[in-house]
């Protein structure tokens, strides 16, 4: 199967849902599920070429580097299937709760975003990173819109960040392309070592404020609270579990395959480090269950950033477990929280006071998925938090493990605040009988149980993983040829 | 002078994304900041095109006159990226402007400090 379809598909859907679409109610809402399944199947139907030897896919049959290229190795593939299958159990929660929303406009935005996030995995082209970036984030400005009124506001921060993000993105490509004479990756990260160093720290400065917007980094992460608050919880799961995965994979595809043999590491370590204790320190304070989450979120993108940018096979490792752990759980969280937050008709946590006895598959979903993020054993966030641990203490750097320790303290403190709130206390708020969301909930607690308990399936992939991703050269030959 | 004709456009174009930079951060009405994002917008289009600029250079065409003086040829690489940016541009631009319609509707203003929920 050609991955190139991996893009083409969900376009053309998400243009012939708006041709369709008025024919039945629920037919944009399937023709998410049917097209985000397609990409789930054709991405476990790359899987076997793929271990053997990256895909290089030639748009238009042009000899590279002239042409443009995909390229799918084993990190895009892992991030394909982390992808399609999120976003497949969000479409799943979206055919039930959606009825307050436009579906047609919905389910089009949506599937558009998916396109772009596909695009920024799969390409092998600067500009076209840049392009596919635009695709994913216009798409979801108008997703972010589309709940209740004050979500405008939301979305306007959202676009003015958007657009500084996306034009300090085009300067840092300015720059390459005058500099090294192509956008094709291969080629930059051929030559990108006998740049001028001073040049090169600022592209990848400029680079890490625009891709920084997508990875929800320090600088460029402000809009990520109102947004996430104001939003509709399908809008936010994908934000949250599938947008920042792919600007995580970008932020990797251009500090290790680019810049691969270059010393930037420290600004990356640096900013993820900020990135995490402000996240959560200002999660320990909110009283708005989804700003908490939305701000926990933050920390977990600056914990993944910091512990990727210790530039070894192991940290890689850890921190690609840590990401795909962040997605399951961080996805289940908000679709609980949102599940709850509606049958309270509120996003204070006091307001949830009891809601673990009332409404028992959401609590139960929760509840689990914050122990996950806590690090309890026998869950999958134990697992990478081990291994982040025994990483960063295996190469001595202890005031780094000290942070991380800290935080994920902060981290214990304010989920089992809002699990103490869901089980031990009583409110007299009446709640809204609604049908639980049971499969997505039922197929996230099956994964995190299952990745607690039996860890090394995924441990021996990403290591994999880790090893073709640190040694740029795999990039360059695959792409090249010998040359 | 051939220095200074490079650099004058280089230059310009970076003063003009900080110009858009600098409205970005201190207006305080949606419109203006709108448009102080045009105006960043503008400067980085700019700002790729001058990379492929050369003096009297000529179109990159191969014709039975110019054959051999491809030395002069301008970069059309990217020509082509702007012509993407700018459309990328004014559909961000569009989108913008038709969010703080709504926002006025809903609020009836256009200052930042007078709408909830849009502090920076």
């Amino acid at each position: 199967m050609n991955a190139s379809l991996l893009i083409a598909v969900p376009l053309l859907t998400a243009f012939v849902i708006p041709l369709i679409g008025k024919l039945h109610k629920k037919i944009p809402s399937f023709l998410v599920l049917l097209s985000t399944l397609f990409n789930i199947i054709i991405s476990f139907s790359l899987y076997g070429q793929v271990m053997s030897k990256p895909i290089v896919v030639k748009i238009g049959n042009w000899t590279l580097p002239f042409g443009i290229n995909l390229y799918v190795d084993k990190l895009a593939l892992i991030s394909l299937l982390i992808i399609s299958t999120i976003t497949f159990l969000i479409s799943i929660y979206n055919i039930r709760n959606t009825d307050e929303l436009n579906e047609i406009k919905f389910n089009t935005m949506f599937l558009l975003a998916f396109t772009g996030i596909n695009g920024i995995v799969l390409t092998g082209d600067v500009f076209n990173l840049f392009v596919f970036i635009e695709i994913a984030a216009i798409s979801t400005y108008v997703l972010a819109t589309m709940k209740r009124k004050d979500s405008f506001q939301a979305a306007f921060k959202y676009i003015v960040m958007g657009s500084i993000a996306s034009v300090f993105l085009l300067i840092a490509i300015g720059f390459l392309y005058s500099s090294i004479g192509s956008l094709n990756m291969g080629v930059i990260a051929q030559n990108a070592v006998d740049l001028n160093p001073s040049l090169l720290k600022v592209i990848t400065l400029l680079l890490l404020i625009g891709i920084g917007m997508e990875a929800e980094l320090f600088p460029m992460n402000l809009w990520v609270p109102e947004v996430y608050s104001k939003s509709y919880v399908g809008v936010t799961a994908l934000l949250s579990g599938v947008l920042s995965v792919s600007g995580i994979y970008a932020m990797i595809r251009v500090y290790f395959t680019l810049f691969g043999g270059t010393d930037i590491y420290l600004y990356i370590t640096v900013v993820g480090i900020v990135t995490l204790l402000f996240g959560e320190f200002i999660a320990y304070q909110q009283e708005n269950i989804k700003k908490m989450l939305a701000y926990s979120s933050i920390a977990q993108m600056g914990l993944v950033m910091a512990v990727i940018s210790l530039n070894t096979t192991e940290a890689l490792q850890a921190g690609l477990f840590q990401l795909l752990n962040h997605s399951i759980l961080k996805v289940m969280l908000f679709i609980a929280a949102g599940f709850m937050s509606y049958a309270v008709g509120s996003n204070k946590i006091k307001d949830l006071a009891g809601l673990g006895k009332k409404t028992p598959v959401a609590g139960f979903g929760f509840t689990l998925a914050a122990l996950g993020i806590m690090g309890v054993p026998f869950l999958n966030g134990f697992v990478s938090k081990m291994l982040i641990i025994q990483t960063s203490l295996g190469l001595g750097r202890y005031f780094f493990t000290g942070l991380i320790l800290l935080a994920t303290l902060i981290e214990i403190a304010y989920y089992l605040k809002v699990i103490q709130t869901l089980y031990f206390k009583e409110n007299a708020i009446k709640v809204k009988k609604i049908m639980p969301c049971l499969v997505p909930i039922g197929v996230l607690s099956a994964a995190i149980l299952y990745i607690g308990i039996k860890p090394q399936i995924i441990i021996n992939l990403l290591d994999q993983v880790g090893t073709q991703v640190i040694d740029n050269s795999n990039y360059i030959i695959s792409i090249l040829g010998g040359i | 002078m051939a220095f200074l004709n490079q650099w004058a456009y280089l230059g310009g174009s970076i003063i003009l994304i900080l110009i858009g930079l600098f409205g970005v951060l201190t207006r305080k009405n949606l419109i203006k900041i709108v448009v102080s994002i045009g105006i960043m917008d503008t400067g980085v289009n700019l700002l790729l095109v001058s990379l492929g600029y050369i003096n009297n250079g000529i179109a990159p065409i191969l014709t039975q006159t110019n054959a051999n003086n491809s030395l002069n040829f301008v970069d059309p690489l990217p020509q082509a990226l702007v012509l993407t940016a700018i459309v990328i541009g004014v559909a961000v631009l569009a989108l913008a402007l038709s969010i703080v319609i709504k926002i006025y509707e809903n609020q009836q203003t256009l200052q930042i400090d007078e709408i909830r929920g849009l502090k920076l």
